[in-house]
Formats: C-alpha cells, structure tokens, sequence
C-alpha cells in the first residue's frame, strides 16, 4: 500500500462527503485536510492501519460534528463580515447551486443518522463495511438506514 | 433514490481539482506529532504545583515588629528568614535586622541568631 495514492484516492471521496454534511467548502475542506493529516501522521509513526480508508473517515466525522456546530455557532458573524468572493460565469454557477439547494433540502430532510449513511456510501464511495465500521454499527443495520434513506429521498422528489 | 440521481449527487458535492490538490499537498506535508511533548507538559505541570506547594506551605513571614527589652532577648512564636525590625520598649528605637538565622528550637519557642545592620545593638 502506497501512502500518496491512498491520499490521492481518498482526498476527493472525503471532500465530497464534508460538502454533503458541512455544506460549506471551507469547513469542509479544513476537516478533510485534517483526517487526511491525520492519516499521514499515523501511517508514518505506526504503519497503514487496517482499513485507511475507514480510519480516515472516523476521524472526518467526529470533526465533521464538531465544525458543524462550530459553523452553527459563528454563521451570524460570517454572514456580516464582507467577503472579497471571484467573480464566475453565473448561468452554470447558478444551476450548480440550484441542483444543490434541491439535492440539500432533500438530504436535510433525512435524520442524521440516514444522512450519514448515504453520504458515506454515495459521496464518500466507501463499501459497506467500511462504512458499518466508521458508523459503529452492523452491516444489516448499515443498510436498513440506505433502504430507508433512498426511499425518503425517492418520495421527497414527487 | 434512483441510481442517476445517486450520481447527481455525487457530481454536486465533486471538489475542484485544486482543492483536492491543496488537500493532497497539505496532508502529504504533515509532520509527525512531538511525542515529547507530553513529557514537557507534564514536567512543567509537576513543576507548577511544587511551586504553589512550596509557597501554600512557607511559614508566615514576621509581620510584626519585634519588641524586645534591654536584655536583648527576643521571644516569638513564628519564624522566618530575611530581614525583621526591632523595637526597644517604649523608646521608640527601632533597629532593622537582616539575616536571622535560628539557632535553636525548643518545643513552640525559637531562638534567633540575627545581625544588626542598621542602628546599633542596646
């Protein structure tokens, strides 16, 4: 197992399940950085661990949690301080957003722990097991909570 | 959720290249944790509460002048080092001592060896 490439490979999976549970790219992208960090750290004091993939995804979810309330906490600050945003072409920015505020009310409406779920199996591509693992809960129970993910997700688009 | 829609979300929440290449960069440049440095912190810890230990448990220092008659004799209760003010009886003479030093204890009481360094003995 080669470190770099296990980065490489695991960078995208978790910025995109950040994004799906932080839904801000700078929280999400600090939280990646430091499970990945703390990937990189590990594997070169100690060795891989069994599954770097849910290792990492451990630590990404236990921060996740915490910069969400942190984000919760100083969104009335962020949202009056001025921001110097680059400027982009808006047609496709605002149908990227506008997918992404339907696909955000949909998985919003799901509990937590369903929304979990998906985001690791969907966004984060991990396997089943890996994500019973990082969930701390069983394989059956893993996908009780994606057959009932799917089917509020399914209902929430008619 | 349909298989199509599974991949929307997917390409939704895809990064930028750069952010994942800013990712890449910053995990691969991390630097693995000093283990000592939860030794420095605890010798320091140790260190603060010998500290407070040592302060909470000095004597207390001679707060009061020191009355004494023309014998010379001095007898307190507390002891201490440093420097202690003495006056003579109701004379009002007040000589400043530096240095005492004890000499010896019997039971509460405590004798002082102590040098004058301002004014002059009676």
């Amino acid at each position: 197992m080669d470190l770099e490439a296990t980065v490489r490979d695991l960078a995208p999976r978790l910025l995109r399940y950040c994004k799906g549970r932080l839904w801000s790219a700078e929280s999400a992208e600090d939280v990646a950085q430091s499970a990945l960090m703390a990937l990189v750290v590990r594997w070169r004091a100690f060795g891989p661990p069994d599954s770097p993939a849910a290792f990492t995804f451990s630590i990404a979810r236990r921060r996740a949690w915490r910069a969400a309330v942190r984000d919760r906490l100083f969104q009335p600050l962020s949202t009056l301080a001025f921001r110097n945003e680059p400027v982009s072409d808006p047609l496709p920015e605002a149908e990227a957003k506008s997918e992404l505020r339907r696909l955000r009310s949909a998985l919003q409406k799901l509990p937590v722990r369903e929304k979990e779920a998906i985001l690791l199996v969907v966004a984060g591509e991990l396997a089943i097991v890996e994500a019973a693992e990082v969930l701390g809960i069983s394989e059956s129970a893993l996908k009780m909570r994606l057959v009932r993910a799917r089917q509020k997700l399914k209902e929430s688009r008619r | 959720m349909r298989i199509e829609d599974e991949a929307t979300l997917k390409r939704a929440l895809d990064p930028e290249r750069v952010e994942v290449e800013r990712v890449v960069a910053a995990a691969l440049a991390a630097r693995p944790t000093d283990v000592k440095r939860g030794a420095r912190w605890a010798a320091v810890a140790v260190a603060l509460i010998a500290l407070v230990v040592t302060y909470a448990r000095r004597e207390p220092p001679f707060t009061e002048p020191l009355q004494f008659s023309g014998g010379g004799e001095v007898t307190t209760s507390v002891s201490n080092f440093g420097s202690v003010m003495l006056v003579e009886g109701g004379s009002g003479r007040t000589l400043v001592a530096g240095g005492a030093v004890k000499r010896e204890s019997i039971g509460q009481q405590h004798s002082y060896r102590i040098t004058i360094t301002k004014g002059a003995a009676p």
